[in-house]
């Protein structure tokens, strides 16, 4: 989602520490495992709305600036195909990024999602249809 | 996590190529970084917590700066006005009493004449004596003492 490994680390660590702070609020209701997501994507789109705010970038930039980072990051190992995948990724909108993120990469089913991201399975399933027709005009585009 | 055949299908109901290419995550996490993880964590939380408890007297000074300028004010403001006062009843009071002297003998030398006194000093030289006698009455009763015995006696 951040794409810098420096900024992705920084976030792990806010994350077990608001974790942390607020177990004893943790209700039981929900699984760890669905709350420590529900943690990190807040974390994730704030720290990039927050980008946005302080360098008074329209939404746009922070995702050219990111495609920039994606060429010169050098923790990342994808072949060709897998980058245009990945500037396609970074093509979407944030909410629908977070949706493919977690379908395509991390296998989540979409009731997981819905507690993690606080929408309905019908509206998650539209919002990943979406992504993934644009990601596949991105790819046969370019 | 939902099985991968079960993503891929619907990759393909969708009409994606994407169920074609092969998944794999270009972002890895590096070596052992799950293992200093814990420690990097609760030493962040441990510091956090000295700043929290060193920033919380900081912090409050901060947010009622205002309101702390304002008391101060107030307070030098009100211990001045206080002394002023003070000083002023103090300088008031002398003088009144200076005043009422004055007239207490500026009334008393239009009023008071020798006549006068002497009748004050007699009321008061029989008001003294007449109590002189009720208290010998008192210790005569109170002794059973009879008057004429008493006289005989002396």
């Amino acid at each position: 989602m951040v794409i810098d490994h420096d900024d992705a680390n920084d976030l792990v660590q806010t994350t077990f520490i608001k974790a942390w702070k607020g177990l004893e609020n943790f209700r039981e209701d929900s699984q760890v495992f669905t709350w420590l997501y529900r943690i990190a994507t807040n974390e994730c789109l704030t720290h990039l709305n927050n980008k946005k705010k302080r360098f008074f970038l329209p939404i746009g930039d922070v995702e050219h600036e990111l495609t920039i980072k994606l060429d010169s990051e050098p923790s990342l190992k994808a072949n060709q195909l897998e980058m245009k995948l990945q500037k396609a990724i970074l093509s979407l909108p944030e909410k629908q990024r977070t949706v493919f993120n977690l379908r395509y990469y991390d296998e989540m089913k979409y009731e997981q999602m819905s507690e993690v991201l606080g929408t309905s399975v019908g509206a998650l399933k539209a919002s990943y249809h979406h992504a993934v027709q644009k990601i596949e005009k991105y790819i046969t585009g370019n | 996590m939902e099985d991968y055949k079960n993503i891929n299908d619907e990759l393909k109901e969708f009409g994606s190529s994407l169920h074609k290419m092969e998944k794999q995550n270009p972002f890895a996490v590096p070596e052992n970084y799950f293992e200093n993880l814990n420690s990097i964590v609760q030493d962040k939380i441990a510091a956090q917590k000295k700043i929290s408890r060193s920033e919380q007297f900081s912090g409050f000074m901060a947010a009622h700066k205002l309101s702390l300028a304002t008391c101060a004010i107030v307070l030098a403001l009100g211990s001045v006005y206080y002394f002023k006062s003070a000083q002023q009843s103090i300088s008031n009071d002398t003088s009144t009493e200076f005043a009422l002297s004055d007239e207490e003998l500026n009334t008393l030398a239009g009023e008071l004449d020798e006549h006068t006194l002497a009748e004050i000093y007699i009321n008061e030289s029989t008001e003294s004596s007449q109590n002189d006698s009720l208290q010998l009455d008192d210790y005569l009763i109170e002794n059973n003492i009879d008057v004429n015995t008493l006289i005989n006696e002396l």
